[in-house]
């Protein structure tokens, strides 16, 4: 008994939390701006007036980029790390940190998107190749 | 310097479409996000992979949502179809409580998550006022637009996309409208055909078709120097209002033809005047 009011109340902290947090999404200026997201959306079929759903579906979005960035960091700094341990020398011009495809594509294929370089042709077989096996 | 030249060039070498527009706005935000994760730059192909896969997250999470509220017969989505829409996308990588089907929606553990994302995140506004595109918007009334065109445009049956109507000078009853001296020769054919009365009007086309439809071509050719017609024809007099003042224009404009005191109307001379036009000069000199 005293278990499932206390659900109650805990679901009730929930739904005020989420009125609260919608309530607040319309002071916050996502990056992604309101106009674009307005535009994919009607390009989409996607009707509503509410404000705060257009904000949600941008901030849902940036979250989403920014995840995938932050996996493309991780990424990047491993391989670096990697590259640094062969070669001293190496460090200062590599250091900089670049988002790349191949990056990219590994932090892509965490959610579920298959990127891949587009084929070319080489003069040598080591032109294409990860830095880090060219350098062996 | 060099990558304001890149965003420059960006800017000028894809004609400019509206899908492009949304593209480069989307390259915008997402090298914003990148940024502010610690990102110093990024290649061209990796940023504009990123670009596109943001665009169609969003689109996809909006085709979900309102294809939620679509099953539910509604057209306009709420909030409940968005959570189910983004429970669907992150399914892909996972969340925690998906697999409890007894889970109230609204504390979904995707909205959860995307509200500690706000919390942990700082506001990074967009970095550029978007232009709005008025022009097209601006386009849907007529350009020339005039007391006539006006007053057409608020006819309420008249939709608004429907072209302006043309410029009043060409249908309105001509003898009201105003001429400059300046204008006037220069107008000579179109003008004085429209001015003159409907019965000698149509005379005159009868007699042009007479003359045939070569010499009704060179009149189109020559435009301003005067039109070929025939030789007889009713005397035409005409009046002008040119700053309240009354031109008789018959009688007050004596060029060299009409100096003998025979009253001839000036169409008529003047398109005399471009067969003779030497012999005109001549005389006056």
């Amino acid at each position: 008994m005293s278990h499932s009011q206390q659900t109650s109340e805990g679901r009730h902290d929930d739904d005020s939390a989420l009125s609260d947090f919608l309530a607040s999404l319309m002071d916050y200026t996502p990056t992604i701006p309101d106009e674009l997201v307005e535009h994919y959306l009607a390009k989409s079929g996607f009707q509503c007036p509410d404000v705060r759903l257009i904000r949600l579906v941008a901030v849902a979005t940036q979250k989403f980029i920014a995840e995938v960035a932050t996996d493309a960091l991780q990424q990047c700094k491993a391989r670096q790390s990697a590259v640094v341990k062969d070669k001293r020398d190496k460090q200062q011009k590599d250091k900089r940190l670049i988002l790349t495809m191949e990056d990219l594509s590994k932090a892509l294929r965490e959610v579920g998107v298959n990127v891949k370089h587009q084929e070319y042709f080489a003069d040598s077989p080591s032109t294409g190749m990860d830095p880090a096996s060219r350098d062996e | 310097m060099d990558p304001k030249s890149k965003t420059l060039k960006t800017f000028e070498t894809p004609p400019a479409s509206p899908s492009h527009f949304s593209f480069t706005i989307t390259k915008v935000a997402v090298s914003q996000i990148c940024q502010s994760i610690g990102f110093k730059g990024s290649k061209t192909s990796a940023l504009e992979t990123l670009t596109n896969i943001a665009a169609i997250y969003l689109q996809t999470l909006a085709k979900s949502a309102s294809a939620y509220a679509t099953s539910s017969g509604r057209t306009d989505s709420n909030l409940f179809d968005l959570i189910y829409a983004l429970e669907d996308l992150a399914s892909v990588h996972g969340y925690p409580g998906a697999s409890n089907v007894n889970n109230p929606l609204l504390r979904s553990a995707t909205v959860i998550d995307i509200m500690n994302f706000v919390e942990s995140t700082d506001e990074i506004p967009f970095a550029k006022p978007i232009p709005h595109d008025n022009t097209q918007k601006e386009s849907i009334p007529p350009k020339n637009c005039n007391e006539f065109g006006r007053a057409f445009e608020q006819r309420s049956h008249i939709p608004r996309w429907l072209p302006p109507f043309p410029d009043p000078s060409t249908y309105e009853i001509c003898s009201k409208t105003r001429f400059h001296k300046s204008i006037r020769r220069e107008n000579s054919l179109k003008i004085f055909g429209s001015l003159r009365n409907s019965d000698t009007f149509a005379q005159d086309i009868e007699q042009n078709d007479s003359i045939g439809g070569r010499a009704s071509c060179e009149e189109e050719e020559r435009g301003s120097c005067g039109m070929e017609l025939a030789a007889e024809r009713a005397r035409v007099r005409f009046k002008m209002c040119v700053g309240g003042e009354e031109i008789v224009m018959g009688v007050d404009l004596r060029n060299g033809v009409c100096r003998g005191g025979k009253r001839v109307s000036w169409d008529n001379n003047y398109s005399r005047m471009g067969e003779q036009e030497g012999e005109v000069k001549r005389r006056r000199l």
